[in-house]
């Protein structure tokens, strides 16, 4: 059988042939004296060999990625080179030619201030670009260069896909920060909130990081292995948070209810205070104030002590007394929580097992038997474990 | 109809679950019942991470006591399985175990005959005319 022959699908231009020899000729001519192992036509084949024009020129830089580095497709330019060093190199071009003509110190930042500009995308992702550069003495900036050492990435360096630009590279924690996060909470005692507020990184993370480190050493005592290779490989490949120094996200945010999402027109007197209570107040009469409602209350009440001129002392004192009184209020209100259950339960020993009997009202299901609050498996309501979209996977941990 | 106390199987496979339901004893096993009393999960769950070493297994109930008391107290007759749920909960007499119940019904029916005996004359045996030893029948004249 002779090979298959498409043409259709692949010409970019719509061939018409006269005669079958005609074709035939075409054949010869292109493909099989020019490449022998294929049978498609010139056209077709044009975007392969960019492709593979592309491997061997600038998709070399991904083959052997640069160490340190996240190495994503929009930190290089089409034709394979480091945004980062193309503009350190411009930067240093430049001031050598304002050395030579004798320029103002002055006209330095200004240079540089346009030199951003032509890049909009370095202005607006690298803010501090602007200031730090005239302010940084010339020779600090010589040693860097000589030292080979890398700019860090900016945003732009930082979005792997380079059609979606909202798409940014989040950094992750790095192995180190986790292992201190771990001292610090389980060998030095701090308390989770305050491990988050000092390393500014959330408490749901920090709680997280203390939970699969404990995993991971637990892990490591019963001899399981640990997939270290994918770890490494995967941590070399995502920006990094390398110190609890370094602030890994914002810890001030405060969830969005979906209360607070629509527009609200709330008439007041010019003459009343409005304050953030009020706000949740119009929104919602359960809604608590953005104050309460932050994770961390600690660090609101630094702010207003200082604000007032307190001294650093008697602020420390008065916040260690607060977060004191919070978490005792906390362990109460879980101890009541602990109590009533227990009331409500009778444990009845059985043979291999205990039966726990928690007493119920049956009213709580409502007068249509369709109340959540009921006890009991739903009538006429059809189980929606299977339903897509769904969250099948376990929201909470009971521990 | 009787009102029975019974329980309900909702749950998966291999995954049962049960409701604990006041329903007419002759209406199908999964229909809408009069009332949910509670549930009843068979699985064991172990204890909660944290607990103490000796700690066991439990099964969960999950019963309203105050209506299943009053349920009871007219006439709603518990399946087996529920009477023993409920003598747990301090509702009925607990169930007898099977050997006790052996044992009972042996007494029972000793007691049962004891009385059969002292009620039937001697020489009866049912209903048929035993001839006591050395009986002769009287020659006719």
């Amino acid at each position: 059988m002779p090979a298959r022959i498409r043409v259709a699908a692949f010409s970019r231009t719509p061939l018409i042939y006269s005669s079958s020899t005609a074709f035939q000729h075409e054949l010869r001519s292109s493909s099989r004296y020019t490449r022998h192992f294929s049978q498609s036509l010139r056209s077709s084949t044009v975007l392969r060999d960019q492709f593979y024009a592309w491997l061997s020129g600038p998709g070399q830089n991904f083959e052997k990625p640069l160490p340190g580095s996240t190495n994503y497709l929009s930190a290089y330019t089409s034709d394979g080179v480091l945004r980062r060093q193309k503009e350190e190199t411009k930067v240093d071009e430049k001031e050598k030619s304002q050395e030579s003509s004798a320029a103002k110190v002055a006209n330095d930042g200004a240079s540089i201030d346009g030199q951003n500009a032509d890049d909009p995308a370095t202005a607006m992702d690298n803010p501090d670009n602007t200031t730090d550069t005239p302010e940084e003495p010339e020779e600090l900036k010589e040693e860097e260069l000589e030292n080979d050492q890398l700019k860090k990435e900016s945003l732009r360096d930082l979005r792997p896909f380079p059609m979606n630009q909202q798409f940014v590279s989040e950094s992750v924690l790095s192995e180190s920060v986790r292992e201190d996060i771990y001292n610090q909470v389980v060998n030095k005692g701090t308390h989770v909130v305050k491990a988050s507020a000092d390393a500014n990184i959330s408490i749901e993370r920090v709680a997280a990081v203390v939970r699969l480190k404990q995993i991971e050493k637990n892990w490591l005592k019963d001899g399981k292995p640990l997939a270290r290779a994918y770890s490494r490989a995967v941590l070399s490949m995502l920006p990094q948070t390398t110190s609890i120094a370094q602030a890994h996200e914002s810890i001030t945010d405060i969830p969005i209810l979906p209360s607070t999402t629509r527009q609200v027109f709330h008439p007041v007197p010019e003459s009343r205070h409005f304050t953030r209570a009020d706000a949740a107040k119009a929104f919602s009469d359960n809604l608590k104030p953005a104050d309460e409602r932050m994770p961390h209350q600690e660090l609101i009440l630094t702010r207003k002590l200082q604000l007032q001129g307190e001294r650093q002392h008697a602020i420390r004192i008065k916040v260690a007394q607060f977060a004191a009184q919070q978490e005792k209020e906390r362990i109460g209100k879980r101890e009541a929580l602990k109590r009533r259950e227990e009331k409500r339960t009778t444990v009845v020993a059985g043979r291999r097992w205990d039966f726990q009997i928690k007493e119920i009202k049956a009213e709580d299901v409502g007068y249509k038997g369709k109340n959540p609050k009921g006890t009991g498996w739903r009538y006429g309501m059809p189980h929606e474990d299977r339903k897509r979209a769904l969250i099948k996977i376990p929201e909470r941990v009971e521990a | 109809m009787v009102l029975r106390i019974r329980l309900a199987r909702f749950g998966k496979r291999h995954a049962p679950f049960y409701n604990i339901v006041l329903a007419q004893a002759r209406t199908a096993r999964n229909s809408l019942p009069m009332e949910v009393l509670g549930t009843y999960d068979p699985i064991p769950k172990p204890p909660a991470p944290g607990s103490p070493p000796t700690a066991r297994k439990h099964k969960d109930i999950k019963l309203d006591i105050s209506r299943a008391k009053y349920w009871i107290g007219v006439g709603a007759q518990p399946s087996d399985t529920c009477w023993r749920i409920l003598g747990m909960a301090g509702i009925m007499p607990p169930r007898p175990k099977v050997r006790q119940r052996d044992s009972l019904r042996i007494q029972e029916e000793e007691a049962a005959r004891a009385q059969a005996e002292k009620l039937v004359p001697q020489g009866v045996v049912g209903g048929r005319i035993v001839k006591p030893a050395g009986f002769k029948q009287r020659k006719e004249a």
